[in-house]
């Protein structure tokens, strides 16, 4: 499973990273850094709550 | 017949909206109230999400308040959370740096001194007066000194920020224009002071910021300045107050809550799911929308009750309806959903989770020892008295 971002619709707000730190990073100038494109085997329930919990829909995953 | 229930008015919030919520859901979940001009009030999870992810259908730029009635006005402060794309994002996106998980979970140290500094006042097995007096200290504290305003002006700024959003309960005695104005004087000299003198505060960073090569307008900055301080006073309060009554009236969550401590970042999402401390948001229709056999005519106000869609059964399942602590996942829609999604949740979360890690420490009981006093606003009802008693682990065999 991929992770894919949509830059547009991202606000850097950070929910994603508050549920699984070690996948997504929202960097100094509130640009969120994807650490890693593929869902680590560990992370996969944080992941997808993290890709559910987006308040404005700008990830999702891809098989 | 079309159920019948006052969206538009105070006493509604105050009570328990649930059963009302329930039955909208179900029966008119695209629901027309005629009240102060006509609103339709939306309480189903799936159609929340749905009008949030569509602000060029569903605009914040006529504001986000319940429709008052009066003839709409553009305003002429344009507030963050009345700003429509594409410049909405730009705007956040310079402040939602002070705001992301890594810089608020720096903060701890501060929060966790503030919230010690209140609960060490707190006596254990008498009775005391607990939302103004102990809940309220915390988050206007924070917010201040993020502003960077000095500690000894904070309970000053507190009066206003309460008046300023307290202006429908006739028990504030100061008039909200009045609040309103007093905090722009004293936010205009927190500017000229940093004319001279930059500091690393979030009014310094706002000064030196550019959206589009533009600086802010002097009106913008005193915009932000306003939203912060309303936005992220009244609303963690409610939280902590409500979500104490929530522990209270759950005994047996409360007491598994003080044998695991593990388990309070997972409670206060239940808070913030069962409490719902905003009850909505406003939006308003760009053009004609069909929705779930209604249309929502363009130019019409839709009111997203988050409280209804955080008890939606489609999403919690038949426990909908029941405060458990250990729900998960919990997607409540508490801080809104959308590009407008409340930019401060990480700090709520963390002054929320540190405010019950330290009270849990000291007392393990906790009792309402007279009525509650709420706030009557439609949009945040909070708490403004409640009388408790405190029960410590170790004074309390002396004090029963």
């Amino acid at each position: 499973m991929r992770i894919v971002l949509d830059r547009a619709k991202c606000t850097g707000i950070g929910i994603c990273e508050a549920l699984a730190p070690t996948v997504f990073e929202v960097d100094d100038n509130g640009e969120l850094v994807v650490l890693s494109t593929e869902v680590p085997e560990e992370a996969q329930n944080e992941v997808t709550e993290a890709v559910e919990g987006c308040p404005t829909m700008a990830l999702r995953l891809q098989s | 017949m079309e159920p019948n229930y006052p969206l538009h008015l105070p006493d509604f919030y105050i009570g328990d909206p649930a059963p009302a919520y329930r039955d909208l859901r179900h029966s008119s979940p695209v629901h027309w109230t005629s009240a102060n001009g006509g609103f339709w009030g939306i309480t189903r999870y799936e159609d929340i999400k749905f009008i949030g992810a569509r602000p060029h259908l569903f605009s914040s730029a006529n504001g986000v308040l319940m429709p008052d009635g009066k003839p709409r006005t553009v305003d002429s402060r344009p507030m963050l959370i009345t700003t429509d794309p594409p410049r909405h994002k730009a705007m956040r996106q310079l402040i939602s740096k002070g705001f992301t998980p890594k810089h608020i979970n720096a903060m701890e140290p501060d929060v966790r001194a503030i919230v010690r500094d209140v609960l060490d006042a707190a006596p254990a097995g008498i009775e005391l007066e607990y939302a103004e007096g102990y809940v309220a200290k915390v988050p206007v504290r924070i917010i201040a000194d993020l502003l960077g305003a000095p500690a000894e002006d904070w309970e000053q700024f507190r009066a206003w920020s309460d008046a300023s959003v307290g202006s429908a309960d006739p028990d504030v005695k100061l008039s909200s224009q009045e609040a309103f104005g007093a905090l722009t004087t004293y936010f205009r000299q927190l500017i000229d002071l940093r004319e001279q003198d930059r500091t690393n505060d979030l009014i310094s960073i706002l000064m030196d910021a550019e959206v589009d090569g533009e600086s802010l307008s002097h009106d913008e900055l005193m915009s932000f300045l306003h939203l912060l301080l309303v936005a992220g006073n009244e609303t963690t309060r409610n939280l902590i107050a409500l979500g104490t009554i929530a522990l209270i009236n759950h005994p047996e969550q409360l007491r598994m809550l003080v044998h695991d401590p593990s388990l309070i970042p997972a409670a206060v999402e239940e808070m913030l799911r069962y409490v719902s401390p905003v009850t909505h948001m406003t939006r308003w229709a760009t053009e004609d929308v069909e929705l779930r056999g209604e249309t929502i005519k363009k130019g019409q106000a839709v009111v997203l009750l988050y409280g209804a869609a955080n008890r939606d059964e489609d999403v919690f399942g038949d426990t909908a309806e029941r405060f458990d602590i250990t729900r998960r996942p919990n997607p409540h829609l508490a801080f809104g959903t959308g590009e407008h999604a409340c930019l401060g949740l990480s700090l709520a979360r963390l002054e929320a989770r540190v405010f019950f890690e330290e009270l849990l420490a000291r007392f393990d009981r906790i009792e309402l020892t007279g009525e509650v006093l709420r706030m009557r606003s439609t949009m945040v009802p909070g708490v403004r008295t409640m009388h408790v008693r405190l029960g410590s682990a170790n004074e309390g065999a002396a004090v029963r």
